[in-house]
């Protein structure tokens, strides 16, 4: 049944009870990917999809670009039925370990993406001088593919991704085969993205990745979606491991660990158990001045491990 | 239109730019040369030899560069997953298997344009440069039209080594379908001759538009025959390729 209230909001992407299956052979039984998926990315964030291997993140995506078709349930993209090319007119994918016909130099690849997204010549050479500019190839513009390492392959692919300067971009493992700078460049340039109102899908293993660019995380675990957290709300929901305060002078902290001193300023560590207002009495008494106070949270990767072992303890 | 002959293009560079192309190219120049060396065993018949030899490397080496390029071209798209960053763009699925069918049919028109040369210019030399010679190329390139579209067809739907088999026995079964109106007329009527009958009705005749012999021995070539038998091939040609855009539109692509 038609969902026009998606064509209204024209929300990026939309999964409704959205079922998948593989068969690899007809005598064996179909393995489920995806068991009744429900997500919705909202315009102009950074969604990060986490999970395991086998969650079902690369599925998703590949129903979200129409490369498969769910067995149950609706993907709209942009507004449309995943399946309709007019949908995927603005939207760009850089897919994981990404492979381009490798006689192709770079600028030939920007250059035949453009054309599959009708841009003119004028408009084809503009794009791929800006975009291998940005994503730093501008040397290599014209060497073929095959001599490139697998970090510029990458940086080529997100230039290719972005020819049709997409409202929504779908980011498979971006970051893989970057070396710490490409990293650190990938990261602004999904930031600037962003800025610039750009909605992005990105599916990660690397949780500190997610953690810095991310909105909100949809964590997925044997295709099921486990948790979608905004990740301001997840500051408060990540649980707090112990206390570390900062003090300028003073006898000892009673319970407190010091973990680092210099000169006057020394830095403390209390229990997870210990309450502010105990910490700030023991500062008082201890005769120091308190600089800061703050909780040790755990981090997205311990969250994530976390919520994954409370989903297999339910189950 | 526009993203038809862009995947077209970027197809034709791509199979100009494969090795083996060259190595059949290589092949087929070499066998048509050999074609001078053979005629000096026969006498009087030295031109026949020529035309004949050198109709044939266009016929096989053209098949093959449909075999091994064509489906190979297909077989890396969907093995190395080219074809799914093709396809997350705007790209309707029937524009991308329109476009390799092009872009493959573009080199093989090249390819046999270049075996064509190199056949009149060896003819040239015998000042025998029939142009007869000319049509019986022509139901060749129509032909191998009709089997790119087949190796098309195939791939839409089945693994490169099957394309290429299926591909192959197309070729073979057109070429033996004849035979199959031999077979009706010595069977009893009744439901097998029908049977038989309506199965040569399926099956392509390549046979009937091949005129090398009728070209080689000067038998007079009918335009009826050149018209019929091109708008039968081409009309099977773009039946595969209806076909194969139908077995591809929900294809998943993992």
């Amino acid at each position: 049944m038609p969902r026009p209230a998606a064509v209204e909001t024209g929300a990026p992407l939309e999964f409704e009870g959205v079922r998948k299956t593989f068969q690899t052979h007809f005598w064996q039984r179909p393995v489920t990917s995806l068991d009744g998926l429900d997500l919705e990315i909202r315009e102009g964030e950074i969604l990060g999809l986490l999970g395991p291997n086998g969650a079902g993140k690369t599925t998703t995506i590949k129903l979200a670009l129409g490369l498969i078709f769910p067995d149950q349930g609706s993907v709209r993209l942009m507004g449309c039925p995943a399946e309709r090319p007019s949908a995927r007119a603005q939207v760009g994918y850089l897919p994981e370990n990404p492979y381009f016909p490798d006689d192709l130099s770079g600028r030939e690849l920007i250059h035949f993406a453009g054309r599959l997204h009708g841009l003119s010549a004028a408009d084809r050479r503009h794009r791929a001088e800006l975009l291998l500019e940005q994503v730093g190839l501008s040397a290599a513009a014209d060497r073929p593919l095959r001599k490139y390492s697998k970090g510029m392959v990458q940086r080529a692919g997100m230039a290719r991704a972005l020819v049709g300067s997409p409202r929504f971009i779908i980011l498979d493992e971006p970051m893989s085969g970057l070396d710490p700078v490409g990293r650190r460049q990938f990261r602004d340039m999904i930031l600037k993205l962003r800025e610039q109102g750009t909605t992005v899908l990105f599916a990660s293993h690397v949780l500190s990745d997610a953690e810095m660019l991310c909105d909100r995380v949809a964590i997925l675990r044997a295709g099921r979606l486990l948790a979608m957290r905004d990740l301001g709300g997840l500051e408060e929901e990540r649980a707090i491991l112990g206390w570390e305060v900062a003090v300028m002078g003073g006898g000892s902290l009673g319970a407190a660990r010091l973990v680092a001193e210099r000169g006057e300023e020394r830095l403390w560590r209390f229990s997870a158990e210990a309450r502010p207002d105990g910490i700030l009495s023991a500062i008082e008494g201890a005769g120091a001045k308190l600089q800061a106070l703050r909780p040790q949270r755990e981090t997205l990767e311990e969250l994530f491990l976390r919520t994954l072992s409370d989903a297999e303890e339910d189950s | 239109m526009n993203r038809i002959l862009a995947i077209a293009s970027e197809t034709l560079s791509e199979v100009i730019r494969h090795r083996i192309l060259y190595l059949l190219l290589v092949f087929a120049a070499v066998m048509i040369l050999f074609s001078r060396s053979l005629s000096l065993m026969t006498v009087g018949e030295d031109v026949k030899i020529i035309k004949d030899v050198g109709l044939s490397a266009i016929n096989v080496f053209g098949l093959m560069v449909t075999l091994f390029v064509g489906v190979g071209i297909l077989f890396k798209d969907m093995e190395k997953r080219t074809v799914q960053v093709t396809l997350s763009g705007p790209v309707a699925r029937w524009e991308y298997l329109f476009g390799k069918y092009l872009g493959l049919s573009a080199a093989i028109t090249l390819n046999t344009l270049l075996m064509t040369l190199l056949l009149y210019g060896m003819l040239f030399l015998r000042d025998a440069a029939d142009p007869v010679l000319l049509v019986a190329v022509f139901m060749l390139w129509v032909e191998l039209l009709f089997l790119t579209a087949a190796a098309v067809f195939f791939s839409s739907f089945s693994t490169p080594i099957f394309s290429a088999l299926f591909t192959a026995a197309t070729y073979v079964v057109g070429h033996l379908a004849w035979s199959l109106t031999l077979l009706e007329a010595r069977l009893p009527a009744g439901g097998f001759a029908s049977a038989v009958h309506y199965l040569y009705l399926l099956v392509p005749d390549l046979e009937y538009g091949d005129l090398r012999s009728q070209a080689v021995h000067g038998v007079a070539i009918q335009a009826q025959q050149v018209v019929f038998a091109t708008a039968y091939e081409l009309g099977y040609a773009g039946l595969l390729l209806a076909l194969a855009a139908l077995a591809f539109r929900r294809r998943d692509l993992v």
